[in-house]
Formats: structure tokens, C-alpha cells, sequence
């Protein structure tokens, strides 16, 4: 095996679990994960040689995973599906699927609640909330402010509180 | 419900769950597309070469064949007048280089210094200048 090809064999070994993680969450089946995270696996190796180390390899990396999720969620939409369609969609993946565990009604309940969320409300309340992020860096993946984030990660854990009491 | 949803109460933990062995088995299949993007790639770089090497093919003929049928007064006594005349002054190979775009031009900077065959084809090409 070339010195290129190990190294990319490293690459996905550390990457590939978390990046697997954020994924799912994003897109909910196993089989949607499973699909979108090797097309972000086969898009890091194409464009490893244009990777600049002014950020760092993992926020570039869930940067291109963070766009592969929105990508493959835009495809939906393009199906003639509307965003409450989709969100419907991917409720209804969370609720029938062979691989969640729904013997915990309550992480159950609370993935509910995250996918009530707008998907770019969700996408950084994961990054933060599960991944633990930085602001900065989350601002790196998303090219957003800090501040807007901020407030995104504020409203987005007051409406999954609210949906946790009411429902 | 408590009122004030504790966050703590839930942590990271998620309801999500894989099948037995599955990153063993993404990892391999990773590898298995690279292998096959990389396998891509070196096609298209066999294409360009190949295409590289025509145009230069094409070139030299048109050095041994162009002059016949020619008066004297519009035949270039030497070579590099047969290529200001074919190319409007301007290097052949320039000329050609100048058409390619920046990813080919890449792929060819990388097989001109790595085939052999071609290094004497562009040898032959300055013997016929000189």
C-alpha cells in the first residue's frame, strides 16, 4: 500500500466513528448515514490536496460532513418534499427503524424534540451539544458569526426544553 | 414533568444504534471506492498523456510534410520559420500548452517528466529547431 493511501486508511479510522455520529444525527437512518458518509469520505480524498491549515483537519472535515448532510436533506426537498415534509420524513425514520434502541422512551423523546429543531438550528445545536464544539469553530463550518450561533444554540435548547415539559 | 428539563438527566446519550461490525466493514469499503477513484484518475491521466503525445505526433508531421507543394518565396529556410509561420510566432508547444487547462496542464507536467518516450519525442522536436 502507497504512504498516501495509509494515511487516508488513518485518516477514516479516527474520523470515521464521530463523523458517522454527527451524520446520523443529522439524517437519522442508518442506511442514509451509511450512504452520505462515504460520499464525504470519497469527497475528503479528492480535495485532500486543496486542504489549507489555516483551519483545523477536523473542522475541515466536519465541514465537508456538515455539507454532504444539508446536501443529501436538499435532495429530499427537491423530491417535491417541503421542509415540514422532510422533518416529518425523518421523524418518522427515528420512529420505525431497526437500529434505535426504544426501550429509553426518554433519548427517544429527546431525538424527537431535536428534530422539531430548523436543520440549521439542529446542525448547531449537534455541533455544540453532542460534538462540543467551539463557537469559532463551529463558525468555520457554517460560515456563521459567533453571536448568531450563540443565539441559534440559546433558542434551540429553550424550544427542546419546551417540547421535553409539554409532550 | 419537572419544569426545568435537565439537560444532565440525558447527557450525549442517543437511541442510535449500528449493525455488529459495521465501521470494520465501512472502513474497507472506503478504502475499496478510493482505490477505485484512484484507479479513475490514473485513467484520465493515460488519456491525457496519450493526447499530449498525439499533438506532438501530430506536429512533427506536419514539420516533414507541410513544406511540399510550396513556392519557394513562402518556404521558411529553417525550422523555427516553419514555426513562427504555423503558429503566428509563436512556440508550438506554447501554443499548445497555452490550450490546456489547468488541471491538464498538471497531468502533463507530471508525464512529461515521468515517460521516457516522450522526453525523446521532445528531444527529437529541439534536434529539428537546431
Amino acid at each position: 500500500m502507497t504512504d498516501p493511501e495509509l494515511g487516508f486508511r488513518r485518516l477514516v479510522e479516527k474520523f470515521q466513528s464521530p463523523m458517522y455520529w454527527h451524520i446520523r444525527r443529522m439524517v437519522v437512518s442508518h442506511e442514509d448515514a451509511e450512504d452520505v458518509l462515504q460520499e464525504t469520505f470519497i469527497k475528503i480524498f479528492r480535495h485532500l490536496d486543496d486542504f489549507r491549515s489555516e483551519s483545523s483537519l477536523s473542522t475541515w472535515i466536519y465541514r465537508i460532513a456538515s455539507n454532504e448532510c444539508i446536501r443529501f436533506l436538499n435532495r429530499r426537498k427537491e423530491q417535491a418534499l417541503s421542509t415540514e415534509e422532510v422533518q416529518e420524513d425523518l421523524m418518522s425514520k427515528l420512529m420505525a427503524s431497526e437500529y434505535v434502541d426504544y426501550d429509553n422512551a426518554m433519548e427517544v423523546k429527546f431525538q424527537q424534540a431535536i428534530l422539531t429543531l430548523p436543520e440549521k438550528q439542529r446542525l448547531v445545536f449537534n455541533l455544540r451539544y453532542y460534538d462540543e464544539l467551539k463557537y469559532e469553530e463551529i463558525s468555520r463550518i457554517t460560515d456563521t458569526k459567533v453571536e448568531t450561533l450563540k443565539a441559534n444554540y440559546y433558542f434551540a435548547k429553550e424550544k427542546i426544553k419546551e417540547y421535553m415539559i409539554n409532550n | 414533568m419537572d419544569k426545568n428539563f435537565d439537560f444532565d438527566a440525558i447527557g450525549k446519550r442517543t437511541p442510535y444504534r449500528t449493525p455488529e461490525g459495521f465501521f470494520e466493514r465501512m472502513q474497507a469499503e472506503t478504502m475499496k471506492r478510493v482505490a477505485e477513484e484512484k484507479r479513475k484518475k490514473k485513467i484520465y491521466r493515460l488519456k491525457v498523456g496519450i493526447s499530449a503525445a498525439l499533438a506532438i505526433a501530430a506536429m512533427v508531421c506536419a514539420f516533414v510534410f507541410l513544406p511540399m507543394g510550396q513556392t519557394q518565396e513562402d518556404t521558411p529556410t529553417d525550422a523555427s520559420g516553419w514555426i513562427a509561420q504555423l503558429s503566428g510566432d509563436m512556440d508550438p508547444m506554447e501554443l499548445y500548452l497555452q490550450g490546456l487547462s489547468d488541471e491538464e496542464l498538471e497531468h502533463w507536467i507530471e508525464f512529461s517528466e515521468n515517460d521516457i518516450y516522450y522526453e525523446l519525442t521532445t528531444e527529437n522536436l529541439n534536434e529539428d529547431e537546431n
